[in-house]
């Protein structure tokens, strides 16, 4: 039976003020989560995630959501199952509103439920972790996602085509932490969860944008930025990445001194498609390698830019093999990996004017490949291909289409 | 400046208990925010979670009271190292809606 989107807002006037009260309000299993059909709406109105008894079988849950607007309305409602098994004509009793409702059926209309938060345009800031997420049971077809209300992504802003490719929460929403010890903005501890169209940025002592502890998670669109300088591979800017995907992304590493900017995990095997990887150019020590991999594992580079800022360091470090596919760098000897000069490639590779968008004359425009699964969009919301193929990294270089304008077939000016 | 959610209902797992210390529990603080946070309907009124203000505290002196505990590997197993203790949430405190930062701590237990 097929699984429902749970739509819930985050933000200042969303139904949650914060993405880890969103997290937390998550059913604990959502593989077994149900919308049934209900009427007789009664007495007050459902509260987001009050507990639910279901009077009649006597099974327990919590609330998820409906389409009642109060006593009277109303044809469904969704709810996480803690006990039992709800049945036709049970009553189902909120424990803090009181509210009720009646279902139809003891056969639900969908079960399993993808728990989807959007961030509104703002910027959610904390000392600590933004949002953790862990300890709900999933699936490949439920799972928790977050990403932003429609509009409100710094890739939906109206000069997406002109602002720096950086963090900037005035462009849209954005994930910070402010301590100045080592923290994680974003920890996504739970398999297939997907994370899009966020921009992600950790500013203290080694701090780590987003680790990934779980595989077959599904990571795009987003732009990272942070500052880890230790060489564990399960940790980064871009961290774990444990056997899942991660593509059209901007991953930057601000950090001096730091050993990697992508740790690819222990011993799974991530997958990489037209993102950017760099370090800013103006760092005392540029970062020793790109990716920090393993034990094991066998990583893909699809049409990827990788560099670290100065030509001697290396691409990749560890023992995991890694399958690099029409990849640019500033670091030479690689296979698969094509060395260009690194200010030639993006708009500013500087810290404070940092700007990772494509200029004309990349080496890196037109030479990706075909890859309509993984990249078809870039990071901007831009169609590939722009041009004659499809560029590398997660920006798509706009080229204006030749217009011969008043030139005739036969070759004459009118 | 901060503001604690602390949950007060239980929150185990239903049927994989491996889970349960992956999710906030009775006395764990679920998340801080700063002072003037302005918290949702649902938040306040689901039953769940506790408000409590330590006022003129910064975020950065109670980020203990929101950290993991993480494996060899640096992988969570446990969403929180620390709980408030219960007496906290109940009986003669439990309408209380601030606290100091020596009265946090004073209510602080390692979780086993």
């Amino acid at each position: 039976m097929a699984a429902v989107t749970v739509v819930k807002t985050i933000g200042s006037t969303g139904t949650f003020s914060t993405p880890q009260l969103w997290e937390d309000g998550a059913p604990a299993n959502l593989t077994t989560a149900e919308q049934s059909a209900a009427g007789t709406f009664a007495v007050a109105s459902f509260t987001q995630g009050e507990s639910l008894t279901f009077v009649g079988s006597g099974a327990t849950g919590k609330f998820l959501h409906t389409d009642s607007t109060g006593v009277g309305t109303g044809t469904y409602v969704t709810y996480g199952i803690t006990t039992g098994n709800p049945a036709a004509s049970d009553v189902v009793t909120g424990g803090s509103s009181g509210a009720t409702c009646i279902l139809s059926s003891g056969t639900a209309d969908f079960v399993g439920v993808v728990w989807q938060g959007r961030c509104q345009n703002q910027e959610f800031s904390s000392a600590t972790t933004v949002l953790t997420i862990g300890g709900s049971t999933m699936s490949s077809t439920t799972y928790k996602e977050i990403t932003t209300v429609p509009g409100a992504s710094f890739r939906d802003h109206a000069n997406v085509q002109t602002n720096p490719l950086r963090y900037n929460a005035s462009n849209g929403c954005g994930f910070r932490t402010t301590g100045a010890e080592t923290q994680t903005v974003l920890l996504n501890n739970e398999s297939y969860n997907r994370v899009s169209k966020l921009q992600i940025v950790g500013t203290g002592l080694s701090a780590q944008a987003m680790i990934n502890e779980s595989p077959n998670h599904l990571v795009e669109y987003c732009l990272f930025e942070g500052t880890y300088d230790g060489t564990d591979a399960t940790l980064g800017v871009l961290g774990g990445n444990d056997g899942g995907v991660t593509r059209n992304c901007v991953v930057i590493q601000r950090g001096d001194v730091a050993n990697h900017i992508v740790g690819t995990g222990s011993v799974f095997s991530p997958e990489f498609y037209n993102c950017t990887f760099v370090a800013v150019d103006d760092l005392g020590t540029a970062p020793s390698c790109v990716f920090q991999s393993g034990l094991s594992g066998t990583i893909t580079v699809k049409n990827c830019a990788l560099f670290a800022g100065d030509s001697t360091k290396a691409i990749k470090a560890g023992s995991a093999t890694f399958n690099f596919t029409t990849c640019y760098s500033d670091i030479s000897g690689t296979s698969g990996v094509t060395q260009t000069t690194y200010s030639n490639e993006f708009q500013n590779v500087n810290d404070a004017t940092r700007d990772f968008r494509l200029k004309a004359g990349a080496a890196q425009i037109d030479t990706g490949t075909t890859d309509a699964t993984n990249a078809a969009i870039d990071i901007a919301g831009t169609a590939r291909p722009s041009g004659a193929a499809y560029d590398v990294g997660a920006w798509e270089f706009v080229q204006q289409a030749v217009v011969n304008v008043g030139w005739e077939s036969t070759g004459q000016w009118l | 400046m901060a503001r604690l959610v602390i949950r007060i209902l239980p929150n185990a797992h239903p049927t994989d208990p491996s889970l349960t210390p992956l999710r906030t529990q009775e006395g764990d603080v679920v998340c801080l925010v700063d002072d003037g946070h302005v918290f949702s309907f649902a938040e306040l009124n689901n039953g769940h979670y506790k408000i409590l203000d330590v006022p003129g505290v910064p975020q950065e002196e109670l980020v203990h009271l929101v950290a993991a505990v993480e494996d060899g590997e640096g992988k969570m197993i446990k969403r929180r190292a620390v709980e408030l203790d219960k007496a906290v949430l109940e009986g003669a405190r439990k309408n209380k809606t601030t606290a100091t930062k020596s009265e946090i701590d004073a209510n602080i237990k390692v979780k086993v």
